[in-house]
């Protein structure tokens, strides 16, 4: 995290059991949000109240990210709970 | 005692055989998979007279034993001119375990006219006339057998495309309500079962005398075990994402990890992912009622019940089951992003007897050629019905995604072994695009599911984009998945036992229980190679080389977007999966 007061704005796109976590108004679709510039992904866990242990995936603009991975501003950030299938 | 039954279509007899000893360990994979390198020449054609359809449940299958009522068939391709295996969940298979029939054997060339039911009971098996069902869709077929038989029976039949042996034909089993919906789609096993003139099996599953069990309380500790395991894991357990949301739910991770096929493989992520994923289809079926439901279970005995009916807008039924690979081939794949116009062709697909997976990239394919348009629900409605009404456009798209492309001089062929690739990008999921290159069966995620660990975490956690270790990630996952095949337990047990070890011990202790061996789960590897050797071996000398162990030329110099990668796994690392 930094210390400027500067944010970012980045997409939100939550999926299965995540849905009900999407900021108010916003239960479905992906949605455009401001964080604070050096947000994380765990960071923006955080912010939207998502126990850590049930985000499993996270994707940002279509790559693999870590807890640590910083967002970048007009990213795009795609988190699922553990699912799988075949 | 088991029994393998050797049903001869030339002779019109059935033969009860001793299951010999270097079988007896044997079932599901494993099983047909040796009977048809010992049996089948390699050489000969897959609707010839010398090739044989042999159907064969799990070790496990019919007991206890959580999730594990899967049959498979194995027979000689006439899609990929290999060896092919492929199953399914449905009572069929606990039925047949139950009664221990060890395999059902179909061989020798009928009579060019007629068609025939095999009806098999626990102290019979006689075949019959079925000149009633000639072209009869399969909810027909099942609709009719009921009746005569009563609804306790369980249904394997083939539909119109089987009959005209289609090479994408797939074989169709009863589900837990009798419904024409499971299938062992892939390669084409529904042609074969047509060239042998066999329409319909009706198993009668009254008075079996259930599955043997050598060991009782370590069966039992096992499948507690295991079944704590299932009931635990996030993926598997009751009200798990799998439960929930059923395979569908794929459909959205796929996309944004840019790896979803769509528009015949020429971009990894689908615009309309959200209209046709998991998510959207458990809201429907929920919103619409009615006959609707989330959460249904193939066969009963599965705790993690993945599949789903799917309702139309009254409430009705129209389809059971919307899953993974289904909403993508036939949606993504295609364009098609309304879930009801999917249903439909899925709904087709079942009725006239073809694999989801090779009709929706034998469509993405012609459309790429112009037939219809990407994204034209009706056009490709059209196309499936000209299959069923066996028009000569419906028999080209009939033989597949490869004879397809041929047909209308299409490059982008998505094709291994001339075998339709399923719902994995192999640009971004590389030791997927392993294992569709290297299984002996052609283009199939069942056979090495890397995916788990490359984008899933589940059993570790890997880059999805990077090559290194990822032959050996496919060869261990190929290994795990053909013993699994063998014991027949749903592959998607997998799940939690890659995460829990008591779980996997316990399938292992299941498994000893029921055979009175001491495997350890050390031997999963090596009982899984021995498998795949049995199955690379029939290959070989069917004339497959390294040359047909590589993916299309197309992913080669193609950057897919949006992660603009080519497929770049060298012919060594290939190679080196079954040096
Ligand atoms: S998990 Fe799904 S496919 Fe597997 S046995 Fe259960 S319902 Fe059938």
């Amino acid at each position: 995290m930094t210390d400027a007061g500067e944010s970012i704005t980045i997409e939100v796109a939550l999926f299965a059991t995540l849905r009900k976590y999407h900021p108010a108004g916003s239960d479905k679709g992906p949605v455009w949000m401001d964080v604070p510039e050096g947000t994380t992904v765990g960071g923006l866990l955080d912010i939207l109240g998502i126990p850590a242990q049930q985000a499993k995936m996270a994707f940002i603009s279509s790559r693999q990210g870590e807890d640590d991975r910083v967002i970048r501003d007009g990213e795009r950030v795609a988190i699922f709970p553990p699912i799988a299938g075949g | 005692m088991a029994k393998i039954l050797r049903v001869n279509m030339a002779q019109r007899n059935i033969i009860e055989e001793e299951v010999p000893e270097q079988l007896a360990l044997l079932g599901g994979r494993g099983l047909t998979s040796t009977m048809i390198l010992d049996e089948v020449p390699p050489g000969c054609h897959a609707l010839g007279p010398n090739n044989k359809l042999i159907f064969a449940p799990g070790v496990v299958t019919g007991s206890a034993a959580a999730s594990s009522g899967r049959i498979s068939v194995g027979s000689k391709s006439p899609l990929t001119g290999g060896i092919k295996e492929s199953n399914a969940g449905t009572p069929v298979a606990t039925m047949l375990g139950r009664l221990r029939i060890k395999a059902i054997v179909v061989e020798g060339d009928p009579a060019p006219e007629g068609w025939w039911l095999l009806r098999v009971t626990s102290d019979s098996a006689e075949l019959l006339p079925a000149d009633d069902l000639d072209g009869a869709i399969t909810s027909k077929v099942n609709e009719v057998l009921l009746e005569r038989y009563g609804n306790r029976v369980g249904i394997v039949t083939v539909g119109p495309a089987g009959e005209q042996r289609m090479a994408m034909a797939g074989i169709c089993f009863s589900d837990a309500e009798g419904r024409a919906s499971r299938y062992a789609g892939r390669g084409g096993l529904g042609a074969v079962m047509g060239a042998k003139r066999l329409k319909a099996i009706v198993v009668d599953p009254q008075g079996a005398p259930g599955v043997e069990i050598k060991d009782q309380p370590l069966f039992r500790k096992g499948g507690r075990k295991l079944l704590d395991a299932l009931q635990t894991h996030a993926v598997t357990k009751p009200g798990g994402t799998l439960n929930t949301y059923g395979t569908d739910a794929l459909v959205n991770v796929m996309s944004e990890a840019g790896g979803l096929p769509t528009r015949n493989f020429a971009r990894g992520n689908f615009e309309g992912a959200n209209k046709i994923g998991g998510e959207t289809l458990a809201e429907t079926i929920a919103k619409r009622g009615g006959k609707g439901l989330s959460g249904h279970a193939c066969h009963q005995g599965c705790v993690i019940k993945c599949s789903n009916i799917f309702p139309m807008e009254d409430g009705s039924e129209h389809v059971s089951v919307v899953e993974y690979e289904s909403a993508w081939a036939l949606g993504a794949n295609c364009e098609i992003d309304d879930l009801d116009d999917v249903a439909e062709m899925i709904r087709l697909c079942n009725e006239y007897g073809v694999d989801t997976i090779e009709a929706g990239v034998a469509i993405g394919v012609a459309m790429e050629a112009g037939v219809v348009p990407f994204g034209d629900g009706k056009g490709a409605i059209k196309l499936l019905n000209e299959m069923g009404e066996g028009t000569p456009l419906g028999h080209i798209i009939g033989n597949g995604a490869a004879f397809t492309g041929r047909a209308f001089g299409v490059v982008r062929v998505p094709t291994v072994k001339g075998q339709a690739m399923p719902a994995y990008e192999p640009r971004a999921v590389k030791g997927m695009g392993i294992t569709y290159a290297t299984s002996p069966m052609g283009a199939d995620h069942t056979a090495g599911y890397t995916v788990a660990q490359e984008i899933l975490g589940i059993g570790g956690s890997e880059d999805a984009l990077a090559v290194e270790g990822k032959a050996d990630l496919s060869r261990s996952s190929q290994a795990a998945s053909a013993f699994i095949d063998t014991f027949d337990y749903c592959l998607f047990i997998a799940f939690a036992i890659l995460d829990i070890d008591t779980g996997l011990e316990g399938m292992v202790e299941s498994i000893n229980g029921v055979l009175g061996t001491e495997y350890t789960t050390a031997d999963i590897d090596r009982i899984g190679m021995e498998v795949l050797r049995t199955e690379r071996r029939f290959n070989e000398l069917a004339g497959f080389t390294s040359a047909d162990d590589r993916l299309p030329e197309f992913m080669t110099y193609e950057p897919l977007p949006p992660h603009n990668v080519v497929a770049g796994v060298s012919e060594a690392e290939l190679d080196s999966v079954f040096a």
